[in-house]
């Protein structure tokens, strides 16, 4: 990859990148809000681990948690903020612009090395 | 390997957005009940062994029992798969132009394929009015043919499995082949009904609700499937 290939690479938000954040965060995307329970049948992550996760999006300010009685029994629920979801449709952009790159760098890679095997490529037309 | 692992996330990340959009369509089993005493009843009809009155009586107890299972199975649904709240199109309540329903795009991508409770109430009552007459003795044959009963179901329950967009996964993809193969055999029963009477009354009735009761277990399976499918842990730091 050359230099100024790798300076179109944009800024992944190692945040939201992380999979299990990303499950999260793309559960809570698709509605309103989510529970605790429903987080952890969808992303399959364990309650420990789903809670450091929720933790963490709290902290960077991802997601908002409350804390209600609902039918005599604690319901935690988690909804994606403003910022959150701000957020995660950069990172999707973020990831398309990417995928181009990556693609393109690909592209321009097989090119090469099929002129370096003398192969006639797209760009290179077949000698008469 | 690091592509499978992106096209992995990637198709679970379809699933999960599905799974949650969808998580009240996919409750099959709040009406499956339902069904199978509405099946009951017709097998009764059929073989004559109860008098229609006894039977248009057991249809409005099953009809006032759904009210109540509709909310017990939602209770249950909760307990065992969390809670799930969508967001409710807002409504131009401005004049003519909400008869023709345009609600914000957004809002509505936001809730597609869900039937909200007032829609359910309403289709409950319709059936409920209906379904006495059906077992009784057709006192308002216009009104309470089963061709009516069927189209309104299907239009209520059966359409949006199909209308809305699905992802490329199979078994979501087969949810929207069986809704449409579904919707063809009632327009099918109907049609054979309606212009051929090829199809007995409660051939025709039996067949319908055994549709339906397919498609509700299959919801059922599919919202199970979906749920569970995330056994394994994801990575994390």
């Amino acid at each position: 990859m050359s230099e100024n290939e790798a300076r179109l690479i944009p800024e992944i938000d190692r945040v939201i990148h992380e999979p299990a954040r990303l499950a999260i965060l793309t559960v809570l995307a698709s509605c309103q809000e989510a529970d605790f329970l429903f987080l952890e049948r969808a992303t399959g992550l364990s309650r420990g681990n789903l809670s450091v996760q929720l933790t963490r999006l709290e902290e960077a300010g991802m997601i908002e948690i409350e804390k209600r009685i609902e039918h005599k029994r604690t319901l935690t629920t988690a909804s994606l903020s403003k910022n959150g979801r701000r957020g995660l449709r950069s990172y999707w952009e973020s990831m398309d612009v990417l995928r181009g790159v990556v693609g393109g760098v690909a592209a321009s890679g097989a090119e090469k090395s099929k002129r370096r095997r003398g192969l006639p490529g797209r760009l290179a037309p077949a000698e008469s | 390997m690091q592509v499978e692992i992106l096209a992995d996330t990637s198709r679970r990340g379809r699933e999960l957005r599905y799974v949650t959009a969808h998580f009240r369509d996919l409750q099959g089993l709040r009406m499956a009940p339902f069904w199978v005493v509405l099946l009951a009843l017709t097998h009764l009809a059929r073989v004559g062994a109860v008098s229609r009155g006894h039977l248009a009586i057991a249809a409005l107890g099953a009809g006032a029992a759904c009210f109540g299972w509709v909310y017990l199975c939602g209770q249950w649904y909760e307990r065992r798969y969390g809670v799930v709240k969508n967001e409710v199109p807002a409504y131009n309540y401005s004049g003519l132009i909400t008869i023709f329903g345009t609600e914000k795009p957004q809002t509505y991508s936001q809730y597609y394929g869900y039937i909200d409770a007032d829609q359910k109430v309403v289709f409950l009552l319709y059936a409920f009015c209906l379904l006495f007459d059906i077992f009784h003795s057709h006192i308002f044959p216009g009104i309470s043919d089963p061709s009516i009963f069927f189209g309104m179901v299907a239009g209520w329950l059966v359409t949006p499995r199909w209308i809305y967009p699905v992802t490329s996964d199979l078994s979501i993809r087969l949810r929207r082949v069986f809704a449409i193969g579904a919707f063809i055999v009632f327009i099918c029963i109907d049609a054979g009904y309606l212009l051929a009477q090829m199809m007995q009354w409660w051939s025709a009735m039996y067949a319908a609700l055994f549709i339906f009761l397919l498609l509700d277990l299959y919801d059922h399976w599919l919202l199970s499937h979906l749920l569970n499918g995330a056994s394994r842990e994801w990575s994390h730091e």
